[in-house]
């Protein structure tokens, strides 16, 4: 599998397609707004989304932590895309995720879809944030820490190639702050140009964009 | 009773005028109690001749005000206040006390509410609001003393998913409440089409009356040297200005509506005998275009520059003169354009056909010939879509609770829809219920409540979805366009997103510089600098019709031997001659030769089918599948209406191998599983079916309407649930619409053993015009993504190191 280290913090991280940011040294995996559930959501509209998008985020995820040694998971908030997802989770998605909870060490970093009320029983640490070699690890961009680790924002950048335009979901970092693409099947993204991520990363900042089988990496120009 | 005890007949005797014998035979067959298709060209009467009975059947029976007694449908919104104008005329001249109100997505809600109360006896709609009047629930009261519906343009919605609805609720009206049914139109070939789409019944008769004048046609004659290649009819600009300033009005007909702006500016350019000229296509707002439309009645505008915005309908009966720009494409549609010149039955319409290249030329001596001879294309027809199905089970809940056996042969009484299979309707309506997936599905989320035997919508909640959503057209994601403070009209986002600030385009004939996009508005303003980009519009150009494709190839293989030719297409066809051939009519000419670009080498292949570009686009990437399972890695290939050209690193030997037709049907249907265009299909579908709600309620200020990526539903759809229901209606409308599978098959059976091979040193004056076409199709889009993603990569590396 192709991937892009990049250096965060004087530490080595390796950035992945499907937007997992992966500690070796610590044998860590970070990913972020998984949005469990998100599809079958719209049913309470009435939109009859194909209920598929929670078994295809968790196969991919047991594919990772099967190909690499990883012994704790991060997860940046937004697990769930609201407080029923489990109820409509199906068995198979479900026993996969039980799984993972089970053989790895889990913690969640609270976002602002997660009910912590039935998360606190299934066995994930929850916590605001983690502190770890002084990384703050959270949902939201921790300001008065050195460096965040954080997601939210889904980014995705559009690039212009070849005369016609591409949006792809990216990780944006800087010195101090590293922002992680959303790992959700059906979640949308935020544009990196949109006000409230450029003001987190100007002014000099590097993308790296996500294909389906490869990472890139640009530099802002300013 | 006798047509001559009618109003309208006595109203034109005052008039000095009289009945056509056509409108007599309506008004008898319709007495008769037959449902009638009138076939007229235009300007021959047929409002009167459509309205006549109904308006005598009013009158004569003495129905109290308020009887809704005729509903008229229309394709377009603009043809129903045209046809009400019409109408009105002859009724407030006879006082009679008839009151005709239109009904279309422009009619106040408040408007709409009143008509319900207190319906008009004559009714003017669209499919579109015709479908939202069924799904009320008072329609047994509403529609109780109708007796007549008559569809206008009835050619129009045998191939379109329009079409099906209106065919699906016209079903289901009938199933109501009886009525009799007249269709008019002005351009007909398969009547008996006409007569089953109209009312399924054998017994519907026909009254057709043919132009006792057959248009003037001549080619627009210019001494600049006609083009090998492109679509500009610059070449003729002043000749066209000329032709323009002879006549007091006329329309100049383009086929995009890039073509139409460029031609709008350049004429204005040299417009030294300040003509008043005017532009019109569908993007521009609609204040705009009405008055337009408004100003050409009235006779301000002298001049106006359209696309396929103008081809319908509209009465003005004052333009003298109608251009065709660029290739006709069809002939059934060259006919409409030039119908639009001269609405009256017994003067010739004038047109002037202006090619913008050589093959264009050849297209339009082409359509001369078929108009001369009547030789008019078949019309399309398409079977009933089942994403359509799926909104109309919707409506009809809403309107009724219903029995599924009972509307299962109701929807079978639509003639697209005869052959719809007991399965498929149950999918569809398992679909509508509770998302129809296989595995696990939305049981408890139900739209569909059962009652017993009956099936009935669940919430109110689901009504306004279905109203804001109605329709069986997807226009692709638009923006509308901002120029200080007012609104321009729409523009496709895909367009804009291709835009950087400070970029400078064409948009209803102003110069403009985009500025930015703020929510679904895109910011621009008056520019004078150059440069601009025109938006090209994605769709606005049909493929060359398979009856105008036969007839240019028999010109091309009679090598355009006697046919008057301008020198400058005497010289093409000489070279095409000395260094390749012509084909003979039925052969493939491919044509081999190699040239140099810069330091490269490309090996290049032309073929030339003539069989139009979807076609040509299909087998472009079936050839280039096998171009590559010989070992060759292909560049790409760029498509026409006329030929295909591939490049290639080098040379192909077994070039027979490329044609074999089992193996590329073959290729077929694996390419179609993974193409881009499929994608964009079942976007169409997930809306018209009611998988995603385009607009919802108090989400129109957000820019991006659907909130999801359809191409991941496809994906995930394919991968968890490969039976469902859409994709099933993606892949038979994709064998349709995308690449005209029937077409594809007769190609390639008409070619077999047929193919003739000219190996060149230099490309030919056919496959020439190929080297300069734009839009450049690529073996993988993903491929290629990552090949420019990592020169971009290396480039902006580069720099930030150059630092």
């Amino acid at each position: 599998m192709h991937y892009k280290e990049v250096f965060f913090a004087d530490q080595k991280f390796s950035i992945f397609p499907n937007g997992e940011l992966y500690w070796q040294n610590k044998k860590t995996l970070i990913i972020s707004d998984l949005h469990f559930e998100k599809g079958s959501f719209f049913s309470e509209t009435r939109q009859f989304i194909p209920p598929f998008d929670t078994i295809e985020t968790l196969r991919q995820l047991t594919k990772f932590i099967n190909d690499h040694p990883v012994d704790i998971i991060i997860f940046l908030g937004d697990l769930v895309h609201d407080k029923l997802a489990f109820q409509r989770m199906t068995e198979e998605a479900k026993e996969l995720f039980f799984a993972i909870l089970k053989n790895k060490n889990c913690t969640l970093t609270v976002g602002n879809h997660d009910d912590t009320s039935f998360l606190r029983h299934i066995g994930l640490n929850l916590t605001k944030n983690i502190v770890i070699d002084d990384i703050c690890f959270s949902h939201y961009p921790t300001i008065d820490k050195k460096f965040s680790i954080f997601g939210h924002y889904h980014p995705k950048v559009r690039l212009k190639i070849n005369s016609r335009g591409i949006w792809t979901s990216c990780f944006v970092l800087n010195h101090e702050r590293l922002l992680i693409p959303s790992y959700g099947y059906f979640t949308g993204g935020l544009s990196i140009k949109n006000l409230e991520i450029q003001k987190l990363f100007e002014p000099e900042y590097e993308i790296y964009p996500l294909t389906k089988e490869k990472v890139y990496k640009l530099a802002n120009k300013k | 009773m006798k047509y001559k005890d009618n109003p309208i007949d006595k109203w034109l005797k005052k008039k000095g005028w009289f009945l056509y014998d056509h409108q007599v035979e309506v008004f008898n067959l319709i007495s008769q109690g037959y449902d009638v298709i009138l076939h007229a060209p235009t300007g021959g009467g047929k409002t009167i001749g459509g309205f006549m009975p109904s308006i005598n059947d009013f009158i004569n029976n003495k129905y109290e005000s308020n009887v809704f007694h005729t509903l008229y449908i229309s394709p377009l919104k603009a043809l129903t206040v045209d046809v009400q104008r019409n109408l009105l005329n002859p009724i407030n001249d006879l006082n009679l006390n008839i009151k005709v109100e239109t009904r279309t997505s422009d009619t106040s809600a408040y408007n709409k509410s009143k008509q319900v109360k207190k319906p008009p006896n004559f009714l003017m709609t669209t499919p579109e609001s015709f479908a939202l009047l069924m799904a009320r629930t008072d329609i047994t009261e509403l529609f109780k003393n109708l007796k007549f519906v008559i569809i206008d343009e009835l050619h129009t919605f045998f191939d379109s998913k329009r079409g099906h609805l209106l065919s699906l609720n016209l079903a289901r009206l009938r199933s109501i409440k009886p009525f009799q049914t007249i269709g008019l139109s002005a351009t007909l070939k398969d009547t008996d089409l006409a007569k089953k789409y109209l009312s399924n019944n054998e017994d519907t008769k026909l009254v057709s009356t043919y132009s006792r004048v057959s248009p003037k046609i001549t080619i627009l004659k210019s001494d600049n040297r006609i083009p090998w290649s492109g679509h500009s009819p610059r070449y003729a600009l002043s000749d066209i200005y000329l032709e323009v300033i002879k006549f007091k009005s006329s329309i100049l007909f383009v086929n995009t509506r890039a073509q139409a702006e460029i031609l709008f500016e350049s004429l204005w350019a040299i417009n030294n005998k300040n003509k008043k000229i005017a532009i019109h296509h569908g993007s521009l707002e609609k204040d705009l275009r009405k008055k337009v439309e408004r100003e050409i009645v009235e006779g301000h505008i002298e001049c106006v520059v359209a696309t396929s915005s103008l081809d319908l309908g509209l009465d003005w009966g004052n333009i003298d003169l109608v251009m065709q720009i660029g290739a006709p494409k069809g002939v059934a549609r060259l006919i409409q354009r030039i119908g639009r010149a001269n609405h009256t039955i017994n003067t010739p319409s004038r047109a002037i056909l202006v090619p913008t290249n050589c093959f264009e030329f050849v297209e339009c001596i082409a359509a001369k010939e078929c108009i001369k001879l009547n030789l008019l294309e078949d019309e399309q027809y398409s079977e009933g879509s089942l994403d359509v199905l799926a909104q109309h089970i919707v409506g009809v809940a809403i309107s009724k609770k219903f029995k599924k056996e009972e509307l299962y042969e109701q929807v079978k009484k639509a003639w697209p829809y005869r052959n719809l299979n007991e399965e498929d309707f149950e999918k569809t309506l398992s679909f509508v219920e509770n998302g129809g997936y296989s595995l696990q599905g939305y049981e408890e989320y139900s739209r569909l409540k059962r009652d017993g035997e009956y099936f009935k919508i669940k919430d109110k909640s689901l009504i306004t979805k279905y109203r804001m959503n109605v329709g069986a057209i997807v226009e692709a994601e638009m923006l509308r366009l901002r120029v200080s403070n007012r609104y321009l009209g729409n523009i496709e986002e895909w367009f804009i997103n291709g835009l950087s600030a400070g970029d400078t385009f064409i948009f209803a004939g102003k110069r403009l510089m985009f500025e930015k996009v703020v929510g679904n508005i895109a910011y621009a303003k008056i520019t004078a600098l150059d440069h601009q980009k025109i938006p090209s519009f994605k769709g606005g150009n049909l493929p060359l019709s398979t009856h105008l494709s036969k007839s240019v190839r028999k010109i091309f293989s009679k090598q355009l031997d006697g046919i008057d030719l301008p020198d400058s297409l005497k010289k093409w066809s000489k070279l095409q001659s000395k260094f390749s051939s012509f084909p003979n009519e039925n052969e493939l000419l491919v044509e081999t030769f190699k040239r140099k670009t810069g330091k490269q080498e490309k090996y290049y292949m032309a073929l030339h089918p003539f069989e139009g570009r979807n076609t040509h686009q299909t087998l472009g990437f079936l050839i280039l599948r096998r171009i590559k399972k010989l070992g060759i890695q292909p560049f790409g290939f760029v498509a026409n209406d006329y030929s295909i050209l591939f490049s290639f690193s080098q040379e192909i030997e077994d070039i027979g191998f490329l044609f074999s037709q089992d193996i590329l049907i073959e290729d077929l249907y694996e390419w179609l599983e993974e193409t881009p265009l499929i994608k964009r299909l079942f976007r169409e579908i997930a809306i018209i079916s009611g998988l995603i709600y385009k607009n919802l309620p108090g989400n129109q200020k957000t820019g991006k309407q659907v909130t999801f990526n359809t191409d991941l539903i496809y994906e995930v759809l394919r991968k968890h649930d490969p039976h469902h229901i859409l994709l099933k209606i993606t892949t038979e409308n994709a064998k349709k619409d995308l690449i005209d599978l029937d077409r594809l098959s007769n190609f390639l059976f008409r070619i077999k053993n047929k193919i003739k091979i000219n190996r060149l040193n230099r490309a030919s004056a056919l496959a020439f015009s190929l080297l300069f076409e734009y839009h450049k199709e690529t073996p993988d889009k993903n491929e290629l993504d990552n090949f420019y993603l990592e020169k971009l990569e290396k480039e902006l590396l580069e720099e930030v190191n150059a630092l």
